[in-house]
């Protein structure tokens, strides 16, 4: 296996003919390295699109309700309160969810663990269209919330298609474009409540009937993951394990080595100030502009929507940007792009809240979707590289910690009649300044980190050998770490030279 | 330049004088008329169903032909204080332009000096669920608000009525929302059962 490492992606398809049938070219991981957007070439790009899309109706069905509130509210007489609790409830459900599904995906593959959770939230999107009272309507956002979780298994999937130089990008934009949905869906639901209401139901059957659209999206799109996608380049988790060419690791040891990382903790905490953000800005914005500003309720989804629909090249785009830094300044110019990035966001953020002038509200609030969804995006250009044997858990650690950061928001500044929701707006920046700070006490020892340089001698594979016990490296157990281990040398910076062009990994050792 | 400076100060002074002459606050409208609905205190109608009859008299103690500027009377369905708690969007404001106390127009009638005027409505469907209480304004030539009178008191708690509003649920969306949730569940299922079975081979 470590010999192919040091031969180019050409003498590797001529070599070894089981992976020459892969189009797109591969590493010793048969991880993808080139990135391929408009193509559907299995199982790279097609994983990644149907991931992607499988996200973006699960974020649609989360954030239905919000850009109808105004009608929503009237019908099912809700308070402030009864619209805060079921904005809180809206994200905390996929706070368990996100690491449940860290776990999932480390044991059954991410196929599965994607499909399972959003086939079996639809029920709660469809039961929406028959809500009458403020707890019903609280626990339909909170079950629908928990679809949230899909997006560990679209990390976690990308992160076992893409080689590590693509990595970023890869995440970025299947965050990204998912994340989208919750941009998209204030744009969608209006449109679709007005064209039915114009049918000639009343406003209060419209708005039912609109709820069937996210539903079958999220059924469909699932569907589609399970049919027509594969968990690894090299098949689905069930055969390689039966097969034995992968081995089934243990819960009780994944859990252990993900919680014991400091570096995801601090990632969960700093997460929940940049997508946390961004889902609470989702829950409340439309009502925001709509009441603040006396606009209507197309114009106030229009508005919405363009603070979500800057995911379209944000969140890739902090992706991009990660993998950028990373090969003229490693992981160092990875985490400080993070920090740069996340605490310009907290600026902006402490400034929106001050704009009492529609036009330049909605000016601040596009500067201020980009650079939080950027820092989303560069987030997890970080993770994929802090743990390889509990990749899972970690992804559904920060992603989690980006739920938590919503719930804590919205609990803290918006709920009830307590502060306006301009001043709650601006003191959610400064808690993104204070909360991103942490950033900069990451530290890896053979990458290093904001403050400090790598430690001589330390070394990628140590890193991630060490999270195996002596036993389990005797068996070869953690041969697929080592792959990635090689495969992440480039982290380092521009100090190993490697030819830009070919997709190869080397290490000096084999030279 | 200073020709400059003078024009934009008298544009400024223009939309000041207009600014402040269409700011019509609620404090400074007289309540001279008495207005009366159908529902008794407490009672319970529903929306698309009851009918409400409003009724409206200048009061007796106004001096003689100081209602000649009266020339509309616009009629509003407007929440009680019960209804607005707790939900800004329904929040009372003094400048009657910002105010969302008076959500619903029931009518606009032309007023006829002198006489008693009248109006029956039946609550629309669209009305939501709340404690409601209505609302006359007098209106001017001009459309503007020059006085009102309302069924309740100044601290608008007496002589309220409710309406339950109309839920918008119909059987045909709960079975289909019903056979959609079962489709979903049992295509995991079913996706499941064959990929167990390929796995098996």
């Amino acid at each position: 296996m470590e010999e192919n490492s040091n031969k180019s992606v050409l003498q590797v398809e001529a070599v070894a003919p089981a992976t020459a049938k892969f189009k797109i070219p591969v590493d010793s991981e048969q991880k993808a390295t080139e990135f391929w957007l408009f193509s559907f070439v299995a199982p790279h790009m097609r994983a990644f699109h149907l991931s992607w899309f499988s996200f973006f109706c699960c974020f649609v069905s989360t954030f239905a309700a919000p850009p109808l509130l105004p009608v929503i509210r009237d019908n099912l007489n809700l308070s402030a309160t009864d619209i805060g609790n079921a904005g809180i409830a809206s994200v905390s459900g996929a706070v368990f969810a996100r690491l449940a599904m860290g776990t999932a995906c480390d044991l059954v593959g991410p196929r599965l663990a994607s499909a399972s959770l959003i086939l079996l939230t639809t029920p709660a999107v469809y039961f929406t269209a028959l809500i009458n009272s403020p707890s019903s309507y609280l626990l339909v956002r909170f079950f629908t919330g928990f679809s949230l979780g899909s997006f560990v298994s679209t990390q976690f999937w990308m992160s076992s298609m893409f080689s590590p130089p693509k990595v970023g990008v890869a995440n970025g934009i299947a965050g990204g474009w998912g994340n989208l949905g919750g941009g998209a869906t204030q744009l969608i639901m209006p449109l679709v409540f007005d064209l039915i209401h114009h049918i000639g139901s009343t406003r209060f059957t419209a708005w039912r009937v609109a709820f069937f659209i996210p539903g079958l999206m999220q059924t469909f799109s699932a569907i589609a993951v399970l049919a027509l996608g594969q968990d690894l380049p090299n098949g689905n988790y069930r055969k390689l394990e039966k097969a034995g060419d992968k081995h089934k690791d243990s819960f009780g040891k994944v859990f252990y080595n993900a919680v014991t990382n400091y570096r995801g903790w601090i990632l969960a905490l700093t997460y929940g100030y940049c997508f946390g953000v961004e889902l609470t800005i989702d829950n409340i914005i439309a009502e925001y502009f709509y009441d603040k500003f006396d606009v209507n309720l197309r114009t106030a989804g229009m508005i919405a929507a363009s603070f979500g629909m800057a995911n379209i090249v944000s969140r890739p785009g902090g992706g991009w940007l990660s993998d950028l830094m990373s090969r003229r300044f490693g992981m160092r110019g990875r985490l400080w792009s993070l920090w740069v990035v996340q605490s310009i966001g907290g600026v902006l953020c402490i400034v929106l809240g001050k704009m009492h002038n529609l036009s330049a509200a909605v000016v601040v609030m596009l500067l201020f979707s980009c650079f939080v969804q950027a820092a989303c995006g560069l987030t997890f250009g970080v993770v994929p590289f802090i743990s390889r044997r509990s990749l899972g858990l970690i992804s559904g650690m920060t992603g989690g910690g980006g739920n938590v950061g919503a719930v804590l928001t919205q609990l803290i500044f918006f709920k009830g009649s307590r502060y306006s929701k301009e001043t709650g707006i601006t003191l959610m920046g400064v808690m993104i300044l204070a909360c991103t700070l942490p950033i900069t006490l990451i530290y890896f020892p053979q990458w290093g980190g904001i403050l400090c340089g790598p430690r001589a001698k330390a070394t990628a594979e140590d890193y991630y050998a060490a999270e195996w016990s002596e036993d389990e490296k005797e068996r070869g157990y953690h041969s697929a770490s080592v792959k990635f281990a090689e495969n992440s040398v480039k982290e380092g910076g521009r100090r190993r030279e490697n030819s830009p062009t070919v997709p190869v990994d080397e290490t000096p050792s084999y030279v | 330049m200073a020709a400059l400076l003078l024009y934009q100060a008298a544009i400024l002074l223009l939309l000041c004088y207009l600014g402040l002459s269409s700011a019509v606050l609620f404090s400074s409208l007289p309540q001279t008329l008495i207005v009366t609905a159908s529902p008794s205190p407490g009672q319970v109608l529903h929306a698309g169903v009851d009918p409400i009859k409003v009724t409206w008299a200048v009061n007796r103690s106004l001096a003689v032909g100081a209602d000649a500027v009266y020339k509309k009377v616009k009629v509003s369905l407007c929440y009680a204080p019960v209804s607005q708690a707790d939900r800004g969007w329904r929040k009372t404001n003094d400048d009657l332009k910002k105010d969302k106390t008076c959500q619903f127009k029931i009518n606009t009638i032309p007023y006829t000096a002198g006489a008693t005027g009248s109006y029956d409505y039946t609550v629309e469907r669209s009305i939501p669920t709340g404690t409601y209480f209505v609302r006359a304004y007098v209106l001017d030539s001009s459309d503007t608000e020059i006085a009102y009178g309302q069924t309740t008191d100044g601290k608008k708690t007496t002589n309220l009525f409710d309406v339950v509003g109309y839920s918008g649920r119909h059987a045909s969306l709960d079975i289909a929302a019903a056979c959609f949730s079962a489709f979903s569940v049992a295509s995991l299922a079913f996706l499941f059962m064959v990929e167990k079975r390929k796995a098996k081979k």
